[in-house]
């Protein structure tokens, strides 16, 4: 999309993305002012440089575009970790969601920008101060170094962003000012192109502006041409802004490797809160979540985990989580845990009122959400009556999903239906051959049914009465043989 | 009063006799439906708690209760109940019954026949031991149900005041099945039943123990069949033939 030349444009750098989310994780997880005191690194292997250091390792004299060797030699205990392009991207990913919720259009600038459309929230927001003001306020919570800039060109506002001489304004002669002594370094100008830039002696965007464009066109290339003129804000430039996804994924790289389930404990809270955060800002509830865990040496474990009721609450799905991997038995150590959900529904406005269904039937719904995490939910079922004159198929188990959606109907049925309720409570699955001595108090009632299929069935029934008082059900087959097939209970 | 016993009176560790008779008619207790069986009982069954029978299987156990839990529940729907039917409709759905781990089946239409709303039957059948008390504790803790039904020979002490405490949290009846051979005593129940059959009709109920009350002999109780077509025998015929009889003497 191609914006005129007059938009106001904020450009957030995150210098040190990764190394800030080490370190979050870092004093979340352990006692903080013993850990980030150590020096921690980020390292790029395919260049040999360290791209991101924390405060402690500065101190110890190691720069940033330092080799490991002269690294390791100025502090021997350096912590290092590898960069990874993919996580700064999904952090900027989650970023931009925060962000869109007070902005409207932003712009990824991989691997570590962002970049706001200040222009057409102006308005809304009556100035430039207190929108900015909204807008820092959402970068402090998530507690990441950034370094911003103003300017009316993207190109512009990330030079100076990059340089960290940005300032928030939309005065045009401040921006300039400030933007003339910029060095042309930092900018997405390709390298041969700067080094023949500085051979005619342009080092700065001040002394870029005295050359005009057409004498620039022949020494250097097309590409870094585009980027001059944008610089200049004399064409516009051409973006794709960022569309929030609509499922939920978060992946998280742990620091050490976890070999017990009671210890992901602290890590899955975590999770669950940014995600219960997703759900709440959409007025959104789901049913169903897929947990991943990663294992060293071997394949990654997914976990599905239902609820009975669809639910956000990160303390709803913790318990039930909870619940499930008391029986997950892992093969080997956990790296990383991933969190992934594809289907949430909105949250239906009810106009029930406060006491009409009162409260157990969300203690019900996740009452059976965490026996069946704990158990299994083929462990957990409910009952249904099949009109049937066999009783072994009269009564017959379903899902307990049934019960959640109080759906069936001839589970209402009453006794008006049964004419048969000389019934035990008890039926034994299979009728077994009667052993004791009983004494026959009811009786008979002959069953002949399933004569069109294989269970076919032709039994008198009585009810008999043990030596011990026990009340038995009984029959008799044609062949004169007795069964026991249930207890009144 | 001693202080020690005023706080223990408080807490309610201790009980006076006193106490147990105005308790009779305390209107929480639910009645059994078998007058004898209140009196002996102080009102009925408790409100909520944790009730052992110690019976052989199949002795009209669970036939002696129901119609007095169906009729807790029922009149705490009337209690609810106000003007409109969709509030009736909600408040009849409410509270699940769960049967954790039955020796056999549960026979729906035994259900069905003492009025119980299949939906809210709920059945678990867990592995192992642990998990079977595990469902328990948190069946009568949550609120959600009415009466959990456990089947188990040997729980530890320790288990059944967890279990008590439970279904007192949660207000719900937590029935615990015990057909071993040996008594048990000593154990916090908030009441404890021994059933033997003495004829094909009677119970005899020996209360082992009770929380508030004296030790009372045994009571019989009538447990008959829920049997329509013997009901229509019985009810029916027989006076038809009585009529038949004087009719047959009037015509000679």
């Amino acid at each position: 999309m191609q914006f005129d030349t007059r938009s106001l444009w904020i450009y957030l750098h995150f210098s040190q993305l990764q190394l800030d989310t080490i370190e979050q994780s870092y004093s979340k997880s352990v006692d903080q002012q013993a850990q980030v005191k150590e020096p921690l690194a980020v390292y790029h292997a395919q260049s040999n440089q360290l791209v991101q250091i924390n405060h402690a390792a500065q101190s110890r004299g190691i720069k940033r575009g330092m080799g490991l060797a002269s690294a390791s030699l100025l502090y021997s205990n350096l912590k290092l970790f590898e960069y990874k392009e993919s996580l700064e991207k999904t952090h900027l990913t989650q970023l931009a969601n925060a962000l869109y919720l007070i902005t409207s259009d932003i712009v990824i600038m991989e691997p570590s920008g962002l970049v706001l459309r200040a222009q057409n929230m102006l308005h809304l927001y009556g100035g430039l101060k207190p929108y900015w003001h909204s807008v820092s306020q959402v970068l402090a919570k998530h507690g990441f170094h950034y370094q911003s800039a103003c300017a009316f060109s993207i190109q512009a506002a990330k030079l100076m962003a990059r340089l960290g001489v940005g300032i928030i304004s939309d005065e045009r002669s401040a921006i300039n000012t400030q933007l003339k002594a910029c060095a042309l370094h930092a900018s997405d100008i390709l390298p041969k192109d700067i080094e023949k830039l500085k051979r005619i002696g342009v080092m700065q965007v001040a002394e870029l502006d005295r050359i005009p464009l057409s004498e620039l066109a022949n020494r250097i290339s097309r590409y870094s041409l585009d980027i001059i003129s944008e610089l200049r804000g004399q064409a516009p430039s051409k973006v794709s802004f960022f569309q929030p996804k609509s499922h939920y994924r978060d992946y998280i790289e742990l620091l050490y490797e976890i070999t017990n389930t009671d210890k992901l404990q602290p890590v899955l809270k975590h999770t669950l809160e940014k995600f219960s955060q997703f759900l709440y800002l959409r007025n959104a509830q789901c049913l169903h979540i897929d947990i991943q865990l990663f294992q060293r040496e071997h394949e990654p474990m997914l976990l599905g985990v239902d609820s009975a009721m669809p639910i956000y609450r990160s303390q709803d799905w913790l318990e039930i989580i909870t619940l499930k991997l008391d029986k997950v038995q892992l093969l080997s150590p956990i790296y990383a845990i991933a969190l992934s959900c594809d289907e949430y529904e909105n949250v239906a406005l009810s106009n029930e009122d406060f006491f009409a269904r009162k409260s157990t039937h969300i203690a019900a719904m996740s009452l059976l959400s965490r026996l069946g995490g704990k158990l299994g939910s083929d462990k957990i079922r409910g009952l249904r009556f099949v009109q049937d004159f066999r009783p072994e198929c009269s009564s017959q188990l379903c899902d307990y999903t049934a019960i959640a959606s109080n759906g069936e109907p001839n589970a209402t049925k009453s006794a008006e239906n049964s004419i048969f309720a000389d019934r035990p409570g008890l039926l034994l699955a299979e009728p077994s051959l009667l052993t004791q001595k009983v004494k026959v108090i009811k009786g008979p009632e002959r069953v002949l049914s399933g004569w069109w299929e294989d269970k076919n069935v032709s039994r008198d029934y009585y009810i008999g009465q043990s030596d011990q008082g026990q009340q038995l059900w009984l029959f008799k087959t044609p062949e004169q043989q007795w069964y026991l097939h249930g207890y009144f209970i | 009063m001693n202080p020690i016993l005023h706080e223990l009176q408080n807490k309610q560790w201790v009980w006076t006799a006193a106490q147990s008779r105005c308790s009779s008619a305390d209107s929480s207790r639910v009645k059994t439906g078998f007058k004898h069986l209140d009196k002996a009982l102080s009102g009925g069954f408790p409100a909520a708690g944790m009730v052992h029978i110690h019976s052989h299987l199949g002795c009209g156990e669970l036939r002696l209760m129901l119609a007095a839990l169906q009729a807790q529940t029922m009149r705490q729907i009337k209690e609810n109940e106000t003007q409109t039917a969709s509030e009736k409709n909600a408040a009849s759905n409410d509270k699940l019954w769960v049967f954790i781990a039955p020796p056999f089946v549960i026979n729906a239409e035994f259900l069905l026949a003492h009025n119980i709303n299949l939906n809210q039957v709920i059945l678990i059948q867990p592995d192992t031991y642990e998990e079977v008390l595990w469902s328990a504790e948190q069946c009568a803790k949550s609120g959600a149900c009415a009466s959990v039904f456990i089947w188990q020979n040997t729980l530890k002490h320790q288990q059944v005041r967890r279990l008590e405490l439970a279904s007192l949290q949660g207000q719900c009846h937590c029935f615990w099945f015990d057909n071993s051979q040996q008594q048990k005593s000593n154990l916090p129940l908030s009441l404890s039943l021994s059933l033997t059959r003495e004829d094909s009709d009677i119970l005899q109920v020996k209360i082992n123990k009770q929380k508030v009350g004296w030790a009372k002999a045994p009571v019989k109780v009538k447990v008959p069949f829920v049997c329509r077509t013997g009901k229509l025998f019985t009810q029916k015929q027989t006076p038809l033939a009585g009529k038949n009889i004087v009719h047959l003497h009037k015509l000679t």
